[in-house]
């Protein structure tokens, strides 16, 4: 085989093998995130409600083309061997992210930038107690969609709601007001690091499969072209790979997730923080009054 | 001695008549009242689950209980057994112009939203707390009778 592929070719597979084989290691030269990502204002740890983070969506619009692009450009190869233009990319591979993109806000294309924030993905769990639970569940939930967000999980105890990052602060305030807060955790993990890692392994994929597709293209026999091919489908399956990663990424970071759970249906158990010296409020309640 | 025998009678007439006056409360209509009141004074129940009941307890007056005490302490005490919410208070008075605090609670029960009223009144040493509680739709349908018959407290 070293006799009949050109040393370029093979040399170019031996970088694409090995790329394949990284995993998902971490890079300390993280690059510019990509185009559309904005600093946020909040930190780690803190409350506060990023702003501008509907323009992390803009990740959706970078300047690549889709797996199925390069699906289409493998098999206008096989078909046909001669550089031809390559197929227009199925609808399919158009619509996704404007579909996607059609339930963020809108918001201005950000410019790329030395000075980025971190990426944040912000997490609430609300316990409250409340009366006719389906009731405060409707209020949640038009709550949620009032704020541009939407209804990810329902069940009898509890429903999971996502909003706008940047509206994260104003939904949590909006819910607690709703009944008794029983319970209150927030959460705010950092991804910066992991985005861009899987950001630069994404362009570097991108790259090194350009020059697999300009050497495919001048393959003289039929055992280069299959060579290529391999290492281009395994590529693609590394890209896609990626690609979704950073999709869920950027979900994550542009809605934030609130989970509200609603207190045990008329568990009536017996107060142990504060008791007054007069017995007869521990026989208040319904259970004791029906009690015929 | 006829005499004496006679306001004796009589005294002892006054004297058990203003211990049964101690608490009196109208029946709603629509209700029974039990002969077995319970840990309560006075308690009355609707075909339909709905129940009335009263209890008199020392007001601690002298010592600084009122209505603001001891709404609070009830206030707290529900909400603490579990699945409780305040959803009005409300000041009331009884036809003899006692004031009161009337704090409305809602609370599922069997999967079934059902009404809690408390309602507090100071009258002297004595405290009366009125509880009316029962399913939302019969408690609904009875709710007029049962403001009625907690004004009628005396």
């Amino acid at each position: 085989m070293n006799d009949r592929v050109p040393r370029p070719i093979m040399t170019l597979l031996l970088v694409a093998s090995l790329f394949g084989a990284c995993g998902p290691g971490r890079s300390d030269h993280a690059p510019a995130p990509p185009a559309g990502l904005h600093a946020m204002s909040a930190t780690s740890g803190s409350m506060a409600a990023p702003q501008a983070t509907e323009e992390l969506y803009a990740v959706d619009d970078l300047d690549y083309e889709s797996p199925m692009e390069l699906e289409g450009e493998l098999l206008r190869h096989r078909v046909d061997n001669a550089a031809a233009p390559a197929p227009p990319p199925p609808a399919a591979a158009k619509q996704a992210p404007a579909k996607q993109k059609s339930a963020m806000p809108d918001g201005p294309r950000a410019k790329p930038s030395a000075e980025r924030g971190p990426l944040l993905v912000y997490e609430a769990w609300l316990q409250l107690a409340v009366y006719e639970v389906e009731q405060q569940q409707r209020k949640v939930i038009e709550l949620a969609e009032s704020l541009d967000g939407f209804l990810q999980k329902q069940d009898a105890r509890q429903l999971i709601v996502r909003v706008p990052a940047s509206r994260f602060k104003e939904a949590l305030e909006a819910i607690e007001a709703i009944g008794d807060l029983r319970g209150r955790q927030v959460q705010t993990h950092d991804v910066t690091e992991e985005f861009r890692d899987i950001q630069t392994r994404l362009d570097s994929a991108r790259k090194v499969r350009k020059r697999l597709l300009e050497l495919l293209d001048k393959a003289v026999n039929v055992e280069e072209s299959l060579a290529i091919e391999r290492e281009l489908e395994r590529l693609l399956k590394e890209i896609e790979r990626m690609e979704g990663k950073l999709k869920f990424l950027s979900d994550r970071i542009a809605f934030s997730t609130i989970t509200v759970g609603f207190s045990p249906i008329a568990e009536e158990t017996p107060a142990d923080d504060v008791t007054l010296p007069f017995p007869w409020l521990d026989g208040l309640g319904l259970r004791n009054l029906t009690e015929l | 001695m006829n005499m004496a025998k006679t306001i004796a009678i009589l005294l002892a007439l006054t004297s058990l008549s203003l211990l049964d006056g101690c608490l009196h409360i109208d029946t709603p209509r629509g209700f029974v009242e039990l002969d077995d009141a319970g840990e309560y004074n006075y308690r009355s129940t609707s075909a339909t689950g709905v129940v009335l009941a009263v209890r008199t307890e020392d007001s601690r007056k002298d010592e600084g209980g009122d209505l603001g005490f001891w709404s609070e302490a009830v206030t707290r005490k529900v909400r603490r057994l579990g699945g409780y919410a305040l959803l009005e208070e409300r000041d009331v008075k009884t036809g003899k112009g006692l004031a009161g605090k009337q704090l409305r609670f809602g609370h599922d029960r069997n999967q079934r939203p059902h009404h809690y009223w408390v309602t507090l009144f100071i009258d002297g040493d004595d405290l009366h707390v009125v509880e009316a509680g029962g399913p939302k739709e019969a408690f609904t349908e009875l709710e007029e009778g049962l403001e009625k018959a907690i004004a009628s407290l005396r």
